[in-house]
């Protein structure tokens, strides 16, 4: 998958799973933690990322867990997957810094009289 | 409150497919349960969001025979297509106003507000869902083409009832397809989407153009069945079409650009039922439509084949 076509629920999807394996309502929590509450999954659009993000190679099934009566199903990010988030995390930080180099300049060039 | 909610829920998740619940069910599940706190009903977003899921799930052998690449191309392709035809029919054939027959003598149909008949009104649809598009407003734009095969539907069913001006209902079949072709797929998905548009709208701009002048005066009224049956399907631009989908889909083959070749042949398949059904009307025998319809069927599927890797060899055994 090219990093340009990475779009921002997946992105936090991988960013989710960077710091371990969770299972799906603990994905939608940290996603909405991390985007500022824009972003807030719902559970039918988490799974279609996580089975598209399976069959790609970038995320994989880490086991099952019945809690309190539910069954939990863990996911984890495969090195594929943790490539495919650096790379993305790199443009977007470039991009950033890019705007932020730009901003700045405008900042201190001289008012048009 | 738990039982009934996760009833509830479970009903919900019957949008999916059978086997993914099977697999999925269970897992899902827990997620929803999770996040629905002292609640005994799913939220109105939460239905939407499985159902508009679920039937994406359904559709995954669709997405699996035809890649997103594939209808991305056929989108841009097909979008120009349509436009160019609807273009230059609505200001050329239905824009009553240029519109003046050379013989004042002929009364000059009713007409529906400004244009001679409704195809005015199914290509306009066409042109505003092409400038929204190219404006950006991509989704808006394909909903508004899939609103125009039901349109297209009504006019076939009430139009042969009434007096009615139209499009044949072949031509409003063919524009039918396109749109269809063009919502199946994201049109100006990528950087490279623009010049096949572009190419596609021009070189069907150019052809009807040239068609139209070369088969009538400029200014004479002709219906909507004439415009059709005269300057695209019969000797004019529709064969074409066909001819030029054909050997762009032959070169992509060739080349080994596969979502070219699937897009070609994706979008041929509309101009050749069109094709095949004059063939027919106008007398040809079933057997020689048969005969083309099986060579057209084995190439694609040699295609296919040699995407997937197999090769038919012929080899010497003694």
């Amino acid at each position: 998958m090219a990093s340009n076509d990475m779009r921002e629920p997946t992105f936090l999807v991988l960013s989710a799973l960077a710091g371990g394996r969770k299972h799906g309502y603990a994905i939608i929590s940290e996603a909405d933690v991390a985007s500022g509450g824009r972003v807030k999954l719902k559970a039918g659009t988490l799974y279609t990322a996580l089975d598209r993000l399976t069959r790609e190679g970038l995320v994989a099934p880490a086991g099952d867990e019945v809690v309190d009566g539910r069954l939990r199903r863990y996911y984890e990010l495969t090195d594929p997957g943790a490539e495919a988030l650096a790379t993305e995390a790199r443009r977007q930080q470039s991009n950033s810094a890019h705007a932020l180099a730009q901003l700045a300049s405008r900042a201190i060039r001289p008012a048009v009289a | 409150m738990t039982a009934a909610l996760e009833a509830r829920y479970r009903r919900a998740l019957r949008w999916y497919p059978r086997r993914w619940r099977a697999d999925n069910e269970d897992a899902i599940l827990g997620v929803l349960l999770d996040g629905a706190t002292e609640r005994d009903r799913p939220r109105a977003a939460e239905v939407l969001d499985l159902a508009a899921n679920g039937l994406r799930a359904r559709l995954e052998p669709l997405d699996r025979m035809l890649p997103s690449t594939v209808r991305d191309r056929a989108s841009d392709l097909a979008l120009g297509l349509g436009f160019g035809v609807a273009f230059v029919l609505l200001l050329m054939q239905e824009w009553a106003p240029w519109a003046t027959s050379v013989e004042p003598w002929i009364p000059a149909p009713a007409g529906v507000g400004p244009f001679a008949g409704w195809g005015g009104l199914l290509y306009s649809v066409w042109v505003t869902a092409f400038l929204l598009i190219v404006s950006g407003f991509s989704r808006t734009g394909r909903w508004l083409l899939v609103a125009s095969i039901p349109f297209s539907i009504l006019l076939v069913s009430f139009a042969s009832t009434t007096e009615w001006q139209r499009p044949p209902a072949l031509a409003l079949a063919a524009m039918g397809s396109l749109a269809l072709i063009t919502a199946l797929g994201r049109p100006l998905a990528r950087r490279t989407s623009w010049l096949p548009l572009a190419l596609a709208a021009l070189v069907t701009l150019a052809s009807v153009i040239f068609s139209f002048v070369s088969n009538v005066e400029v200014t004479t009224r002709v219906t909507a069945v004439e415009a059709w049956r005269g300057l695209i399907f019969g000797n004019g631009a529709g064969e074409w079409y066909l001819w030029a989908l054909i050997t762009l889909a032959a070169i992509a083959a060739i080349a080994r650009r596969w979502s070219w070749f699937g897009a070609a042949a994706l979008l041929s398949v509309p101009w050749l039922g069109i094709c095949l059904v004059q063939l027919i009307d106008s007398g040809h025998s079933l057997l020689l439509v048969g005969v083309i319809l099986l060579v057209f069927a084995v190439f694609v599927a040699m295609c296919a084949w040699h995407a997937r890797g197999y090769r038919l060899v012929i080899q010497r055994v003694h």
